[in-house]
């Protein structure tokens, strides 16, 4: 278990993150935020990238800073800035992470099989990085991420810059991998998150906003998600008016998908999504 | 008894489970963490790591730095020479340029990489491959000079023994002002002051004092040489081990403020 305690981290005068506490067991936790609001520096903080200015972070009871090493070899991190060497082949590439993590030689090259017929790369083993696509790199950083078998797997924006089928893959891929192991995926695609995370963490003000189910914290904008049909010429003072969350066109007119407190006669109620409830609360 | 009661019972059962759990994992885990000592540090970075992945993809690296090293001890030679200072002031002046060399273009190498952040989060992190590179660097800086001092006894009929000790403290003092100021400056650009240091201090004294130069590079005793290079030698591994703490990483991140080489 992964027990964040009253963590602050500073910047000399800038606070990033204030009084975090957080329990993280089994499952998947999606962490969304806005650009800017602290996703990162948490990630780093529980990645030993940085160290809290207050407050410790706990594995398994202990803190992760007397673990070191230890906590590390139980840790696979996907960086939101991916790094490589643009020489190596995958295979290669894989081979070197799997040292640095600590893994057993004899064993290596077997997983690193495992890992790059997961992310459907075995064909493109021995081609230099280089000639990759954005989309390509970024299953290698998934294999790498995997491939020591991690307790705890943090994920910075996973999925950016893969197709919707790798996405639906990488979905695929985490949610057979949750059941032993925490994963934490930082991300602004709602979607994300929504599809397979068990937990989802809500960062405002630098502080944790809420922790709980989609549907749980989707419950809280029960009654206030509306749909509407609103001519084309009115929509500005509409957007205006109210915090439109969509729009489509049906014609020669607009349907409007948009919270408020109060219902009014002709708008339909909806279902209200994680997508809803992330325009809500960080609407400024 | 009510379920009710049951109920609480259970639950309080449960939660002491969990604590012991956590105690009994908390007590597994915190007796795997002793301090390594002097050579288990070694031994486990490099039989962790390995040479072969340690300098992986390196070999072009290697080679412009060996061949950079070899035309830059001629050059030096032959300013000594024309200076009069003699073999030992080429000796002791030539001994970190492998290192330097090697270095430089590995650290190149990474940072244009930009895969920092990874390698952080591995358990042996950026720090503990810099700090096994180092150790390696010096490793061969002393098996290049010794091929270089071997040289130079042959062609000029020096002091072979004399040689060796010269270029071997000159290492080892260089190595300890380059870590040292990496540690000081916990930055890249410290290091590159601990560098500049030496190589500015060196040439001082030679264009200041030129004749003080060689005299005392010829006229101290061998073993005070010696062992001012194996003081250095125990001395840098102290430095690079702190360069692997968490305090050191700490306190680096601080001053980089994220992710910086």
């Amino acid at each position: 278990m992964l027990q964040i305690q009253d963590v602050t981290k500073q910047y000399q005068n800038f606070v990033a993150l204030e009084h975090i506490n957080l329990e993280f067991e089994n499952g998947i936790y999606g962490l969304l935020a806005p650009n800017g609001a602290g996703k990162t520096t948490l990630l780093k903080l529980i990645t030993t990238l940085l160290f809290p200015t207050e407050g410790k972070i706990l594995y398994d009871g202990v803190d992760i800073r007397k673990l070191d090493g230890l906590y590390r070899e139980k840790l696979g991190f996907l960086p939101q800035d991916f790094g490589y060497y643009r020489d190596y082949t995958p295979e290669k590439y894989l081979y070197y992470i799997g040292v640095l993590k600590g893994m057993e030689k004899r064993k290596l090259q077997e997983k690193i099989g495992q890992m790059l017929d997961l992310v459907g790369l075995t064909a493109q083993k021995k081609k230099k990085m280089k000639k990759f696509s954005g989309g390509m790199i970024q299953r290698v950083g998934i294999a790498q991420a995997l491939l020591n078998d991690p307790q705890i797997l943090v994920l910075d924006e996973p999925t950016a810059g893969l197709d919707p089928k790798e996405r639906m893959r990488f979905r695929k891929i985490l949610t057979s991998l949750s059941k032993d192991k925490t994963v934490l995926i930082s991300t602004h695609i709602v979607s994300d998150v929504e599809f397979i995370a068990n937990h989802v963490v809500l960062i405002k003000d630098k502080k944790v906003y809420c922790n709980d189910t989609a549907e749980n914290i989707c419950k809280k904008l029960e009654g206030c998600i509306f749909e509407t049909t609103v001519e084309e010429k009115a929509l500005l003072e509409w957007e205006n008016r109210f915090q439109v969350v969509s729009r489509r066109r049906e014609g020669n007119d607009i349907i409007v998908r948009f919270i408020s407190r109060e219902a009014k006669d002709g708008w339909r109620p909806v279902s209200p999504g994680l997508e809803d409830v992330f325009l809500y609360l960080y609407k400024e | 008894m009510s379920q009710e009661e049951a109920d609480l019972l259970e639950s309080i059962f449960h939660k002491a489970e969990e604590k012991e759990r956590i105690a009994c994992a908390a007590e597994r885990l915190l007796s795997e963490t002793l301090e390594p000592d002097f050579a288990g540090f070694i031994r486990s970075i490099f039989t962790g790591i390995g040479l072969k992945q340690l300098y992986a993809g390196m070999a072009g690296i290697i080679t412009i730095s060996f061949a950079a090293a070899v035309l830059l001890a001629y050059l030096i030679l032959h300013v000594m020479l024309y200076m009069g200072e003699g073999v030992y002031a080429a000796a002791f002046f030539s001994a970190p340029l492998l290192y330097v060399g090697i270095f430089l273009l590995s650290w190149m190498k990474e940072r244009e990489s930009g895969s920092f952040e990874l390698q952080m989060s591995c358990k042996y992190t950026f720090f503990h491959v810099l700090a096994a590179r180092m150790f390696g660097e010096c490793f061969m800086g002393f098996l290049f000079n010794g091929i270089y001092v071997l040289a130079l006894a042959l062609r000029y009929k020096a002091d072979g023994i004399r040689l060796f000790a010269v270029s071997f403290s000159s290492l080892m003092v260089f190595s300890l002002l380059f870590a040292g100021g990496l540690l000081l400056g916990r930055k890249i650009r410290g290091a590159a002051g601990g560098c500049a240091i030496w190589f500015l201090a060196n040439l001082a004294i030679l264009l200041v004092q030129p004749a003080a130069y060689g005299r005392l590079l010829q006229g101290m005793p061998v073993f005070l040489f010696i062992a001012t290079g194996i003081c250095g030698i125990c001395l840098h591994v102290r430095q690079l081990m702190t360069l692997t703490a968490p305090k050191f990483r700490k306190e680096y991140t601080n001053v980089t403020n994220t992710r910086c080489y």
